[in-house]
């Protein structure tokens, strides 16, 4: 029937790129600065977008390619073992996100609305939450995110907006020099936070994409929430100065701490907008979960085998990683640092694979 | 047969006409209304025993086929020795039986039921029911009045926000009085707390159990009222709304503010056109207290997040309940005109997306042309 086709539209997936990015990126990002001046952590985001926008045409031409599962996909090009190690891969990075956001929540939500509550109760709310989102078909996850996107956008935008007036122009100017070196090697790091978009292709055979719909769906969603980033990230800087931007874990919140609204009706507009930050990251913890028990249902046909191994892989990895100082280092380290450039390398790989093969057809028929 | 007045379903203008308990009665009224050569009617039976008739009725050019038979099919596969009620009718065939919304849009207005067909909806009437069942619904036609369409849009624009804000005031104001209450009172002004903690003051009770407490007493009012005969109903809602109240305030059972925040969580139910999505809404606010209660906002957020998806995972008969909030692409984003606010009439010149496609168009002029086009 015109909407009851269990396949997401392509707004959609803009949608559910959006409000995974935008949240979860806010509070990542400025984790990875090591010791950049703002200037150069704001050209740092800029530039690890540009890569992450040149990479998205990457995986839209390939995701057209993509007939059936990303499995089948990929054991037809590479083989049936290569196949899983990938799938292997991509669930060891989901489970390592989905633990560090998680517990990034319940740290955030501990630190800022509940100090009274215990962090690994929050965190597990947000785990909770997550496995909700993951039941279900990819139509109701989208249509959640088609709903949220919009509130979500508006929160963060009144937000900046209601900062932007304590911004002092003195923390805008130039101070030292620029270390243009370090920020290419660590644009990487921002590349590596939006490599999300890899899991897309495991998606692919369940949206309605339509004509150039790819590129542009994907690029609509990345755009969003990269000049989001960008719009926050260069108020933080102007309101908390380089100093003060660097050495606060999460300058974004401390941002909203400064963003009151005229009339006084709130004493603290932040928790206010906390809120709604706090939709982004339980979606982003649902879409962690989603992509897991997609890529386990295409491991393993058995539907009772997948259910339990989601089950008992989120468990212990929840369990295990502790705290956040441990599922940070887990993540980080592991995972942005080794999983992704794996996983970022394959569709690269796939595309010239295919063009080899292709010019080889093409020299045999002549 | 004497044509009742509409009761539940009261509007400022328009037909004042309701639904009888006779079948060919409801069908005339209908048909009155809409003299259409594709105007179908189906007569089918229902229950092994009580075989009560029921009528099926579309515009059949305007109705997606689909739709049809999937009701056609859902309602053929009833086995049951009797249907007394729409109600059973809906029960029987809703598609999430577990989910307290409503999957169908139970009016007692002819006219409702006549512009929902021009919409390209179908509706159910039964014998001995005085209340059609249209479906698809969605929270978006849950929100409106029938005599949305009769009054200036700005009007009707004005009022349907009103009527969001009463539906999120019914869902989360109680919770979010509890969750500030008890963990975020930092949040509001000094003077409006100070005012708060001085009403609380010789309140024995947590918060939470406070706003429960009022919240069961006025379910106990409104159920009392409900079962009693029409005068008798009345003075139950004065002993329990008035005496009761002031009485709970005096002896410090709760506070004035509780007092408050219950009445206007009342007020925003009541508000809320459809008895049947009220009643959902009433009952997901006691999550809501509770998860406020435990979790403060972090919990109000929880609780939002899992309504929106659950709201999000529900379907009535293929149409996506939170549409056009929700994919509102598929109609060019056009049935965003008719939903939060309303255009004015003749900007509306499409049938919402679940027509069928070819006749989309309801209204001539220029956005046929650019349809055709």
């Amino acid at each position: 029937m015109f909407a009851d086709n269990g396949k997401i539209s392509p707004r959609q997936v803009s949608c559910l790129l959006f409000t995974d990015w935008v949240g979860k990126l806010l509070l990542l990002l400025p984790r990875v600065q090591w010791g950049l001046t703002g200037w150069e952590f704001l050209a740092m985001v800029a530039l690890g977008g540009s890569w992450t926008g040149l990479y998205l045409v990457l995986i839209a031409r390939l995701s057209a390619r993509v007939r059936g599962s990303f499995t089948d996909f990929l054991r037809r090009r590479l083989g049936k073992y290569p196949a899983y190690l990938v799938g292997c891969l991509a669930l060891l990075y989901l489970l390592l996100n989905l633990v560090y956001v998680t517990r990034m929540t319940g740290r955030i939500c501990g630190l800022f609305l509940l100090p009274e509550v215990p962090e690994s109760l929050l965190a597990l709310c947000a785990l909770a939450a997550g496995a909700v989102t993951a039941l279900g078909d990819s139509q109701k996850r989208g249509r959640a995110a088609e709903i949220l996107a919009f509130p979500i956008a508006i929160a963060l935008a009144v937000m900046v907006a209601a900062a932007m007036g304590s911004a002092e122009k003195r923390n805008f100017l130039p101070a030292g020099g620029f270390d243009g070196f370090a920020v290419l090697v660590r644009s990487g790091a921002v590349f590596a936070g939006f490599s999300g978009a890899l899991l897309i292709l495991y998606e692919t055979p369940h949206v309605r994409w339509a004509g150039k719909g790819r590129i542009k769906a994907l690029e609509k969603g990345f755009g969003a929430a990269l000049a989001f980033l960008l719009a926050a990230f260069l108020t933080a800087f102007g309101v908390l100065g380089k100093g003060s931007f660097a050495r606060l874990p999460w300058p974004v919140l401390s941002l909203m701490s400064s963003a009151s609204l005229p009339g006084g009706f709130l004493q603290r507009w932040d928790a206010v907008f906390l809120a709604f930050l706090l939709f982004s990251l339980l979606l982003a913890c649902g879409i962690s979960c989603h992509f897991m028990k997609r890529v386990l249902a295409e491991l393993c046909p058995k539907r009772n085998t997948e259910r339990l191994l989601f089950l008992g892989m989120v468990l212990a990895a929840f369990f295990l990683a502790g705290d956040l100082n441990t599922a940070e280092a887990l993540f980080f380290r592991w995972g942005l640092c080794c999983l992704v450039p794996i996983l970022a390398a394959l569709p690269v790989f796939l595309i010239m694979l295919e063009r080899i093969k292709s010019k080889c057809r093409q020299e045999k028929k002549q | 047969m004497d044509i009742p007045k509409a009761e539940a379903e009261k509007g400022i203008r328009g037909s004042r006409e309701a639904f009888t308990e006779d079948l060919e009665t409801n069908c005339a009224l209908i048909t009155k209304r809409i003299r259409d050569e594709h105007f179908c009617r189906e007569t089918i039976q229902a229950g092994r025993r009580t075989k009560t008739d029921m009528a099926l009725i579309y515009l059949e050019d305007v109705m997606y086929p689909e739709i049809l038979e999937e009701a056609r099919q859902r309602i053929g596969a009833l086995d049951v020795d009797g249907v007394m009620d729409s109600g059973t009718l809906e029960q029987l065939t809703k598609e999430n039986v577990w989910s307290p919304f409503p999957q169908y849009q139970a009016t007692e207005r002819p006219d409702r039921v006549c512009q929902a067909l021009l919409d390209g909806r179908a509706a159910l009437l039964l014998e001995h029911s005085p209340e059609a069942l249209i479906f698809p619904a969605t929270v978006n036609s849950l929100f409106q009045t029938n005599d949305d369409y009769y009054r200036h849009f700005l009007v009707v624009s004005f009022l349907r926000l009103i009527r969001y804000l009463a539906g999120f005031l019914a869902v989360f104001l109680p919770g979010i009085y509890v969750a500030v209450s008890c963990f975020h009172a930092q949040i509001l002004p000094v003077n409006l707390v100070l005012s708060m903690a001085e009403a609380r003051q010789g309140v024995p009770f947590p918060v939470l159990i406070e706003i429960l407490i009022l919240e069961v007493s006025f379910e106990l009012i409104r159920e009392a009222g409900l079962r009693m005969p029409g005068a008798i109903g009345n003075t139950i809602g004065i002993v329990g709304g008035l005496i009761i109240g002031q009485s709970a305030v005096s002896a410090n059972l709760v506070s004035p503010m509780t007092v408050v925040v219950v009445a206007l969580t009342a007020l925003g139910s009541f508000s809320v056109p459809n008895e049947e999505f009220s009643e959902a809404l009433r009952m997901v606010k006691y999550i809501n207290i509770f998860l406020g209660g435990f979790l403060g906002i972090v919990g109000i957020v929880l609780g939002a997040y899992l309504l929106i998806l659950h709201l999000s995972g529900l379907k009535s008969f293929g149409v996506p309940y939170l549409s056009p909030f929700a994919a509102s692409d598929i109609n060019d984003y056009q049935d965003l005109k008719d939903a939060l606010v309303r255009g004015p009439l003749r900007t509306l010149a499409r049938r919402p997306f679940y027509a069928r496609r070819e006749q989309r168009i309801r209204m001539g002029g220029k956005e046929r042309d650019h349809v055709r086009r």
